[in-house]
């Protein structure tokens, strides 16, 4: 009966320990969504604790060393949904990641789909892999080993991993869960110039022009507003004769989908579409238009 | 890549099936429309009484309670659709804690339901729309 109670307690102890234990190097999430695509890499975050050289070093990487670009167990990457990195198919699912890393010349980053892999014993090279050249970058110094994303687009963005003054950059693509763009025989039924009116809680106000034209393969539509915001934007299918404003960034590149906030549902007379009304994320009209030319 | 279930996991599963709401159970998979239960009432529908006099919301909830075999048929689309106890969009408008009171896209969801219904839509259609809208 005492062996059993101080089996308890220790058990006890132990677990209060591992919940409250120092490490030096820490776990950590990161997680973004793009376009219904979360990313999610877990790692433990190495310092560098006055070591200045981290790479070619014995005190932290050497090179040749096939290393996982973290500490203890070996740091994965999740995709809810296929994407692609730096061109490369990644199917849906969890990854460890690792990294041949190189005095000379590019590495090579490492997904094998085998994972709580301990960063003493990294797995051989093996046709289950998803294997690819990456090149580093100079950068400021960081003491953290970090993962995160710096830039993003609508469709993807730039992985980052960074530490101490080195950094590897990866474009990672999501699959789009729309087209912006369409064959002119589909968008001609929409071309034209359109009177519409604004509605506030049914009445109906002034009426302004707008116009849709199809260009570089895409359906545009600009109406009046003062808000540069909406003044141009892609008119993004989403449904037979459903279309959402996709707004435009400085670099011509639509960055977000208005939906389900303002969808516009065309009604066609002779296959032409010859009016529409623009609905807000409650089913309420909030516009009428007809078209004029 | 291969996977085998543990006991533990085994036995996890199946409790975890058998305390599920018996309705909860009937074909769904995450992400899919759910199917109408055979059957289905609007009776667990807040009704007007219940809504604070919320113009706007007694409209949806009553326009949900002429279609409930037609909003069980669809899965909401705010995140909702995991929580215990949901089966379909119908369960954002049932009970004294019915998300709909409270959520736009579910509200949202009903108003659009309900209007493609009066169009003469199937529920295939108004699936699709639904989709569209606020997938």
């Amino acid at each position: 009966m005492k062996v059993r109670l101080l089996a308890m307690a220790l058990t006890l102890v132990t677990a209060t320990d591992v919940h409250a234990q120092i490490r030096a190097s820490e776990m950590a999430t990161f997680t973004q969504m793009i376009d219904g695509t979360k990313i999610s890499m877990t790692y433990s975050r190495p310092r560098a604790r006055g070591r200045d050289t981290l790479f070619g070093s014995r005190k932290a990487v050497r090179w040749g060393e096939v290393w996982t670009p973290g500490a203890n167990y070996a740091t994965t990457f999740e995709v809810n949904r296929p994407i692609t990195l730096d061109g490369h198919a990644v199917k849906a699912g969890t990854y460890s990641v690792w990294m041949v890393v190189r005095q000379t010349g590019t590495w090579t980053m490492v997904l094998d789909p085998k994972v709580r892999i301990y960063h003493m014993e990294p797995p051989d090279s093996n046709a289950t892999q998803i294997r690819f050249d990456v090149k580093t970058h100079d950068a400021p110094f960081l003491d953290v080993l970090t993962w995160s994303m710096p830039e993003l687009r609508a469709n993807g963005g730039m992985l980052t991993m960074q530490w101490g003054r080195t950094r590897v950059d990866m474009n990672l693509d999501v699959q789009p869960s729309y087209a912006l763009t369409m064959s002119q025989a589909d968008a001609e039924p929409y071309v034209g110039v359109w009177e519409y009116a604004e509605i506030d809680s049914g009445k109906v106000k002034a009426t302004y022009q707008f116009v849709i034209d199809y260009e570089n393969s895409t359906l545009k539509g600009r109406w009046h507003t003062d808000s540069s915001y909406f003044k141009h934007f892609a008119l993004v299918k989403i449904a037979p004769d459903w279309f959402a404003p996709g707004v435009y960034d400085d670099k011509g590149q639509v960055y977000e989908v208005y939906k389900p906030e303002l969808v516009l549902e065309f009604m066609r007379e002779n296959g032409r579409a010859t009016s529409f009304q623009a609905r807000d994320d409650q089913d309420s009209i909030v516009m009428r238009g007809k078209r004029i030319k | 890549m291969s996977h085998t279930f543990s006991r533990r996991q085994f036995v996890a599963s199946a409790v975890a099936f058998l305390f599920l709401p018996r309705g909860a159970r009937a074909m769904r998979s995450p992400g899919l429309h759910p199917s109408p239960r055979p059957g289905i009432t609007a009776a667990k529908v807040l009704t007007s009484d219940r809504l604070d006099g919320k113009a706007d919301l007694i409209d949806v909830f009553d326009g949900v309670r002429e279609i409930p075999q037609v909003i069980d048929g669809i899965r909401c689309q705010c995140g909702c659709a995991t929580s215990d106890g949901f089966y379909s969009l119908l369960s954002c408008y049932e009970g004294d804690k019915a998300m709909a009171k409270i959520c736009h896209i579910c509200q949202g969801e009903g108003k659009l339901a309900i209007r493609l219904h009066r169009e003469g839509k199937s529920l295939d259609e108004i699936r699709a729309a639904i989709d569209a809208k606020f997938g």
